[in-house]
């Protein structure tokens, strides 16, 4: 298991698993202040190697346009290189649901009531 | 298409009845209700003329949209941050209850005459408006991610002069394109629905007078079953 942790005063990302997609857990806001720190992260994960990424959002309380930018520009860099690869929002509250759903983007990141349904789809072992 | 569009119905039907607020708040006292700036300018204005009273009265309206933003902020936004579901029913109830009030208590004299300014009663009339855009505005902003606003559209119309800028560079048929391009859509959906809300006011306060604020109380109260639906 690798553990990264980025903590701030406003998110921390914790990084739970790299065997499969790449579980990142998300706590507190993501917004235009804390956004460019998982962009970072999902980036450098990225250059290691991995394709899938798995967004536990369980502990996220905020997600704003600003965040749903930087998952579209990492997603871009996915898509462009691997069309298998992705991101899924896994746990995401009702709040945070309504944001993705408002922006028309549950489409490309995939909202899933729990970890191993997300693991499931994303191809990866539950 | 419905699933795209069944998220923004509640958003769009607070942003008409902020329409009908603020038109019914002009024509019933000529000041216009969601409007900080508007506010700051009327007190400097007083302030400058030695309208004292006014000045005073001025500089406190604003506050009720503040206090209306801090209790938004108390059961919704404090609540998120503590790991509960946010309430956005008791809010929007709230705002029921005042408007509904604002409708009977205007109806029985206690705002004055509809259409004539009257410093006193007009204080606790707009103080009573403001208190419900205050509200209103911090609910849908927060639980929109600051993608939309409700009661005023300076920012929306901001935001949506950005992202007409934004979608003119992004390459075209690119999912950020797209996603910006939906945002402008909600943006001016929004401004529409404002719109939409004040043009029905200028119809229905003139007959109605306070009454008509029943019309943006029906109108929220709609939207808060319809978020309670969508939560429970």
């Amino acid at each position: 298991m690798l553990v990264l942790t980025h903590t701030g005063c406003l998110v921390m990302i914790e990084c739970i698993s790299d065997s499969g997609p790449v579980v990142l857990s998300l706590k507190g806001r993501l917004d235009s202040t804390t956004s460019e720190l998982l962009e970072t992260q999902l980036r450098t994960l990225y250059a290691e190697g991995h394709r899938c990424f798995i967004l536990a959002c369980a502990e996220l309380n905020y997600l704003n346009s600003a965040g749903l930018r930087v998952l579209m520009a990492v997603r871009k860099t996915l898509a462009q290189h691997t069309p298998s690869g992705g991101i899924h929002l896994a746990e995401a509250r009702s709040h945070v649901r309504d944001v993705v759903q408002l922006s028309g983007l549950d489409g490309l990141f995939p909202l899933h009531a729990s970890l191993a349904e997300a693991r499931a789809a994303a191809g990866g072992t539950i | 298409m419905w699933k795209n569009i069944a998220p923004l119905v509640h958003w769009f039907l607070l942003a008409a009845g902020a329409g009908l607020i603020n038109t019914g708040g002009f024509l019933a006292c000529r000041r216009f209700v969601s409007h900080v700036t508007g506010f700051a300018t009327m007190h400097g204005i007083d302030l400058a003329e030695g309208n004292w009273a006014g000045a005073v009265s001025m500089a406190f309206v604003p506050l009720y949209f503040l206090l209306g933003c801090m209790f938004s902020a108390w059961v919704v936004d404090r609540r998120i941050q503590r790991g509960l579901n946010p309430l956005y029913s008791l809010p929007l109830g709230t705002i029921v209850v005042l408007l509904v009030f604002v409708a009977v208590a205007g109806g029985r004299g206690l705002f004055g005459v509809f259409g004539e300014y009257d410093l006193k009663a007009n204080h606790l009339l707009l103080a009573l408006l403001c208190l419900a855009c205050g509200i209103q505005n911090a609910v849908v902003s927060t639980a929109t991610g600051l993608i939309l606003r409700s009661t005023h559209l300076t920012g929306t119309t901001t935001d949506l002069g950005t992202g007409l800028v934004r979608c003119l560079w992004m390459p075209k048929n690119s999912p950020e394109r797209r996603l910006e391009g939906r945002f402008n859509w909600m943006r001016a959906g929004q401004i529409a629905a404002f719109i939409l809300g004040a043009s029905i006011g200028a119809y229905v306060f003139p007959n109605w007078h306070y009454l008509a604020f029943a019309l943006p109380a029906g109108l929220a109260l709609v939207s808060a079953v319809l978020i309670w639906l969508r939560h429970r």
